[in-house]
């Protein structure tokens, strides 16, 4: 405990030595040769976007939806610091009383860059774990929906409050990070999301629980290797609040730990990727106990994915890409349960997803895919009534963007 | 244990770029001897009156790109991924002439003129670019 707050302390110091150094490194560029400000505007817009169309096989629905519209808007306030955000709606609209649509920040944050290979960023942002945290545009990835792997264990997109470093190693091939942002609250853990239900994304965040995250990326040729951690408290509740409900208290009492590993290859027209992630819920039964909630003790999850651009190489089609690809994807969100939890066969779950990626310019990307998905039998979820099944089927078709 | 941490060091060594090459920016250029690219394809280059480094690749017909690593998105400097570079910000990939294969990028990366200049090559560098 005390390590952590002495670290802590550091951390929340580093913050202005960061703008000291900041503002003494814009000083020093003034004083060369050629300085100057960079051209352009200082303020950036961008964005991305997608819609897409879904045929649900077993429920014979279909649905299409505008999942999202993103802006980005950036400002430069000196050579070395930066502002970063990310403002997002979901479905479209959000109408007083009625279920659906999101708007939310999906990152706010400041940037202090310390030297060509090192920056500390200070607010609501990303941490580098998994692909999909940095990845998430829909020009990024194949298939209409995000993985679900990433999305349901991860849980992607994950955006905290926090302060963290990153850097590179240019002769090693190698970049790092390091994050101190705040923890999860498994009171809001859910049955069937892990710990996606504990996320604060910014909004009244409580500081009770802290996180401490870090990842290595390394570039070998066309081979990037990643493997990223996540280890912090659950508990959002007072100490008076954590004894009355029977746990300990402090920044790491109810710890969850994520473990991810992954490894992109990239060469001529072909590219793969694979990716295993674990999570680890220590007291799992005393969330139980206390909330009720369906925690499980463990999920696990890993996908491996293969795509061959087939207009590569070929002058008529300079410029676009028509992206054939599979990925199979294979999770268990309750890997392991307390004793106090029933395990959810339907939990366990195994997608096949094939389709095409056509980008007719690099900012574009029209979709096609379809998407098997099998989960163990449930058998009934209750006495008299049908059994739910254990396989769908699912056609998506959709357009996204980013600029 | 400390010997093999020692070849892993030394294996990754292998797979990095070489160590960035400082130099300072002379004449609105920058002088790297080509005898950097003797078992080297790529080098990056770092001068502290520029915000960005500079990637430089020997081609195969001997000619020589140089590129700004600065991401034509948001003004974030890109890495070496593979033969081409990376932004980290948003996911903007580049090829290894600067083209951009996946966005949200819609500019090529800045290209600089280079010309030998005996046993060197100069890097031109533009004041925009600065």
């Amino acid at each position: 405990m005390h390590t952590v707050r002495i670290f802590l302390l550091a951390a929340i110091l580093a913050l202005p030595a960061a703008g000291i150094l900041a503002q003494q490194r814009e000083k020093n560029s003034e004083d060369a040769i050629a300085a100057g400000e960079p051209q352009g505007s200082p303020t950036s817009i961008g964005g991305y976007g997608n819609a897409y169309f879904q045929h649900d096989a077993n429920n014979t629905v279909s649905r299409m939806s505008l999942e999202r519209f993103v802006l980005f808007v950036g400002h430069r306030f000196s050579p070395s610091i930066a502002l970063f955000s990310e403002l997002e709606v979901e479905d479209a609209k959000i109408s007083g009383g009625e279920a659906g649509g999101e708007v939310a920040l999906e990152q706010a944050y400041l940037r202090f860059t310390l030297n060509k290979d090192a920056y500390l960023v200070a607010g609501l942002f990303l941490p580098r774990i998994g692909i999909l945290n940095e990845n998430h545009l829909p020009t990024d990835f194949n298939g209409n929906e995000r993985t679900r792997v990433e999305r349901s264990i991860i849980p992607s997109t994950w955006r905290e409050l926090g302060v963290g470093l990153y850097g590179s190693i240019p002769s090693l091939g190698a970049q790092y990070s390091v994050a101190v942002m705040n923890g999860l609250n498994a009171a809001s853990f859910e049955h069937g999301t892990v710990i996606r239900g504990g996320r604060f994304e910014g909004r009244d965040a409580s500081g009770n629980a802290l996180a401490l995250t870090g990842a290595l990326q390394f570039n070998l040729g066309d081979l990037a290797l990643q493997v990223s951690g996540y280890a912090g408290g659950s508990n959002a509740a007072s100490a008076r609040a954590s004894d009355t409900l029977g746990f300990g208290s402090g920044v790491l009492s109810l710890p969850v730990y994520l473990g991810e590993a992954d490894a992109r290859y990239a060469s001529g027209g072909f590219a793969a990727k694979v990716l295993g992630t674990y999570v680890f819920i220590r007291d799992a039964e005393a969330i139980n106990r206390a909330y009720a909630n369906g925690t499980p003790r463990s999920a696990i999850g890993a996908y491996a994915e293969a795509a061959y651009d087939l207009f590569h190489g070929m002058s008529a089609f300079r410029g676009k890409q028509l992206v054939a690809f599979a990925r199979v994807e294979l999770l268990d969100l309750n890997a392991s349960v307390p004793s106090n939890t029933p395990v959810d066969r339907a939990l366990r779950q195994q997608h096949l997803i094939t389709g095409f990626t056509y980008l007719p310019v690099p900012n574009v990307a029209v979709k096609a895919d379809v998407r098997f998905a099998r989960t163990l039998d449930a058998g009934a979820i209750l006495p008299g009534t049908l059994p739910a099944r254990a396989s769908n089927t699912f056609v998506n078709v959709g357009v996204g963007y980013s600029f | 244990m400390c010997i093999a941490l020692g070849a892993g060091v030394g294996l990754l060594e292998g797979c990095g770029s070489p160590q960035a090459f400082e130099c300072a920016l002379a004449g609105g250029a920058l002088t790297i001897p080509l005898a950097l690219f003797r078992t080297e394809e790529f080098q990056l280059v770092r001068s502290d009156a520029l915000q960005y480094d500079v990637g430089v690749r020997k081609e195969a017909d001997g000619g020589f790109i140089a590129l700004l690593m600065r991401c034509t998105h948001v003004e974030n400097p890109v890495s070496r991924k593979g033969d081409g570079f990376e932004c980290t910000l948003h996911g903007s990939h580049f090829d290894a002439a600067g083209g951009v294969l996946r966005g949200p990028a819609q500019k090529p990366l800045q290209p600089l003129r280079t010309e030998i200049d005996g046993e060197s090559l100069r890097i031109l560098v533009p004041h925009g670019a600065r």
